[in-house]
């Protein structure tokens, strides 16, 4: 306790208020352009916290995380360009909202379920850290298998009414996940001769190119036909949902807090896997499932709640065990490491006023991320009225300078244009790109656990069923696939059909 | 008029060569370049850029720390060596040079096509149990796994925790299930969890955990006992004769001009002596081992004909 007041002193210091609003800001920044992720922002801004006091070095990267996190899902809504990974799910349903004039409304919802998010993981970790780190030891390789299957049923909301086409996607995506150096074996597999290609096809430029690129192809070229209707799109809406809104989305962005911060704890999944479950979580409790990718509020609201959970929730085994949840923890191990904070239990006690320090900052990073959003929303959103001959040369150069900016690599910018080529075809053609992009991130997760385990069980298929934990994954599985077909015998409906 | 105009040329030309002539022959005369071939946030990263911090002061200009991540390295160590040798841009490397050349011919690096600056640090490798094993000495360990198949983990075929592994098994005539990790934190999950018996790792990243007793390291792979793990014997000590380490050292381009490898070379000498660089790597536990030039030279070829012998009698791949 006495801790928590002198964390709290740290916090309230004027020196470190300027620094959680500098860290908010960097942080917006970085989650907003294609080419800096989280880890980067974190990574870069380490070098500037040497010369700092400790509290005030974790304000600072404690701030840049969280308000990347967020920062991601304002272009992710507004242009349908996920700033990284973690804001993919947010373009299901955030840009068709977007296109609907909602923008301001769905930036409104992502703060507030931001917000909620971030500060529910914030105190799980402040309250219940200890324990809870147990669990990232639970989880062994048949359980992340199931994890990335749980992940995956996500598929079926997002396709649903192109199931076969989703299908086709989905497993093109499996098979782009297996491009790269096989860890097992040490070969290259579907490389073609191309070194860029050793370490996987790079998630964001296949992202950016399949989701922002190819709606910039479309702009460009809808442009004549698009114009008339152009100037009536106005931006309405207050920034903040409505009490009745918040009221139905409550339970959803309860859910996905609480999916958020256990999938954070866990260091094999990643963000992008909290957001996909909780939206599919939240599109199978919703009244209206059907309303789900074309610009429901609830599924803003659900991943959005749950990008930010992970948060807190991956710096759970970080500072208990020293055990990073994700590679943004792994760069803050570094940055504790430089200020003689060893992570592992002792943060907890003998460094307590340090690690309660980071935790309120997280939780006052959260209320400044929402804060500044809350006052720019009308203004960003106005994007969406700039003229299509303008936005969609922008976001293509936005996206090629994002490629290139990660690795410094040309290459990346080749692989951008083209995923941009074929995901303004498929969209053409009516093939869906989430699937393609959810197999894509969830395909390595699955392969590498799956050989992992029947390597370590020797060859054994029921090491997947004995265990309690991967029978635990099964059951909600099972459940989440046979929900709609229960809703509908209970509802006396028919079963089919 | 025209007189004045002369000579105040004259002045602006003599004031021209006095101030650029001696700046010609002197490098550095611009900023150089140090490419790090992982993204940022990695531990290479991390050290590239307090080297760099600490190099302006010795250079005169800076060093711009440039990340070329992908293919585990190896497309940075090729951006390092076909660079063009005029002293301007070097880089990180590290034993994937050599492993990488073995397994793939055709490569366009190898321990021949560098000009070594220096290494600047060796993380040893260690392998390790849970505390609470029951397992304390490698003996036991190898007595273990003789009567049951151990599962140890390393980071990926080919790789240096993998190849001791690998020694390991070889020397020791047993058997052992090797699983690839996507990284320590995913490896010590497992162990610690009770999923895998060992993991093959390096000494900074397992010395908290093992301080606090968490993990039972039984072998450092090193000539001399790690100072962060002084009570752990060595190898050699133990009659395994098996070298493994993480090393990170700085190389430039083969044949770059002499004057500015000369530079190069006495600027690292300078980092890796101020007092102020080794107190930071203390605190990143980064285990400092300072070789200069040729001396790093001989040790990277030592590295390269070890791996040679090993891929020689059991290809890993």
């Amino acid at each position: 306790m006495e801790a928590l007041l002198v964390a709290a002193s740290n916090v309230f210091s004027p020196e470190a208020l300027l620094v959680l609003v500098i860290g908010t800001v960097v942080g917006l920044f970085v989650g907003a352009l294609p080419g800096l992720s989280s880890t980067m922002g974190v990574a870069l801004c380490i070098p500037i916290t040497f010369g700092m006091d400790p509290a005030i070095a974790l304000v600072l990267l404690g701030a840049i995380y969280c308000s990347s996190v967020f920062g991601g899902s304002i272009t992710a809504i507004l242009l349908r360009t996920p700033g990284t990974d973690a804001s993919i799910a947010t373009t299901f349903d955030g840009y068709p909202m977007a296109q609907r004039g909602e923008g301001t409304k769905a930036i409104g919802m992502a703060l507030v379920a931001s917000l909620v998010g971030g500060v529910f993981s914030a105190l799980v970790l402040l309250f219940v850290a200890p324990p809870l780190s147990r669990l990232a030891l639970l989880f062994g390789p048949q359980e992340y298998v199931f994890l990335a299957i749980f992940g995956m049923v996500s598929i079926i909301g997002v396709a649903s009414g192109q199931a076969l086409k989703g299908f086709v996607t989905a497993a093109l995506g499996l098979l782009l996940a297996t491009i790269g150096l096989d860890l097992f074996t040490g070969y290259p597999r579907l490389t073609l001769g191309q070194d860029e290609l050793l370490d996987g096809l790079p998630l964001l430029p296949a992202l950016i190119g399949i989701f922002s690129v190819s709606q910039a192809l479309s702009l460009c070229i809808s442009n004549e036909g698009a114009a008339a209707d152009k100037p009536m799109l106005d931006v309405k809406g207050k920034v903040l949902p409505e009490w009745a809104v918040l009221r139905r989305v409550a339970r959803t962005l309860l859910r996905s807090s609480v999916i958020g911060s256990i999938i954070g704890i866990l260091p094999g999944a990643g963000t992008s896997v909290a957001a996909f479950i909780s939206y599919n979580e939240a599109r199978r409790h919703s009244a209206h499932p059907e309303r789900f990718g074309k610009g429901e509020i609830e599924g803003v609201a659900a991943p959005e709640a749950a990008n930010n959970a992970v948060t807190g929730g991956s710096l759970v085994p970080t500072l208990t065990l020293g055990i990073p949840g994700n590679a943004v923890t792994a760069v803050f191990v570094g940055g504790l490491t430089i200020h003689g904070l060893i992570p592992g239990p002792k943060l907890f006690t003998q460094y307590a006023d340090v690690t309660y320090t980071l935790i309120l900052s997280l939780i006052l990073a959260n209320i400044l991320f929402a804060l500044v959003g809350l006052v720019s929303a009308p203004w960003i959103s106005r994007v969406i009225r700039v003229p299509n001959a303008v936005l969609g040369p922008a976001i293509i150069v936005f996206s090629v300078v994002g490629s290139y900016a990660l690795r410094n690599s040309l290459f990346d910018v080749w692989l951008v244009l083209g995923f941009g080529v074929v995901g303004f075809f498929m969209e053409r053609w009516r093939f869906p790109g989430a699937p393609l992009v959810i197999a894509l991130v969830l395909g390595p997760i699955l392969e590498t656990n799956f050989r992992r385990s029947m390597q370590i069980s020797g060859g054994d298929w029921t090491t997947f069923f004995t265990r309690p934990f991967s029978l635990l994954l099964i059951a909600l599985i099972v459940v989440s696939l046979c929900y709609p077909l229960i809703s509908r015998w209970r509802g006396g409906k028919r079963l089919l059909g | 008029m025209n007189r004045l105009f002369k000579s105040a040329a004259m002045a602006c030309v003599a004031a021209f060569g006095l101030g650029v002539a001696p700046a010609m022959a002197e490098y550095p005369e611009k900023p150089v370049e140090m490419v790090v071939p992982y993204a940022p946030g990695g531990s290479t990263d991390v050290l590239a850029r307090k080297f760099a911090q600490y190099a302006e002061k010795y250079l005169g200009k800076p060093m711009v720390v440039v990340n070329k991540p992908g293919a585990g390295g190896q497309l940075g160590f090729t951006a390092i060596s076909t660079a063009k040798a005029d002293g301007y841009t070097i880089g990180w490397i590290n034993s994937g040079i050599i492993t990488n050349a073995i397994t793939r011919p055709d490569v366009k690096f190898s321990v021949d096509t560098y000009d070594m600056v220096a290494n600047l640090v060796t993380n040893p490798g260690v392998l390790s149990v849970t505390g609470d094993s029951g397992i304390n000495t490698l003996e036991e360990f190898i007595a273990a796994a003789k009567k049951e198949k151990l599962t140890v983990s390393h980071e990926g075929v080919g790789g240096d925790d993998f190849l001791a592994v690998l020694q390991l098994e070889q020397a020791a005539g047993i058997e052992l299930n090797k699983v690839a990790f996507n990284g320590d934190a995913e490896a010590k999950a497992a162990l610690l969890g009770g999923h895998i018996n060992a993991i093959e790792g390096n000494v900074s990243e397992q010395v908290e955990m093992a301080s606090e007793g968490g993990l039972k390291p039984l072998v450092v792979w090193s000539k001399k006992t790690a100072a962060d793990m002084p009570d752990v014997p060595t190898g050699a000590a133990l009659g395994y004769n098996i070298l493994s380490a993480a090393s990170r050292g700085i190389a430039g381009p083969k044949g770059m001009e002499p004057e500015a490898l000369e530079k190069l070379r006495e600027v690292a000498t300078k980092v890796a002596n101020d007092p102020e660089f080794i107190e930071d790597l203390k605190k990143l536990n980064m285990p400092m081992d300072v070789m200069i030039g040729d001396e790093y030279l001989t040790f990277m070829k030592e590295q390269d004909k070890a791996y040679r012998d090993l891929w020689e009698k059991n290809p890993w791949m």
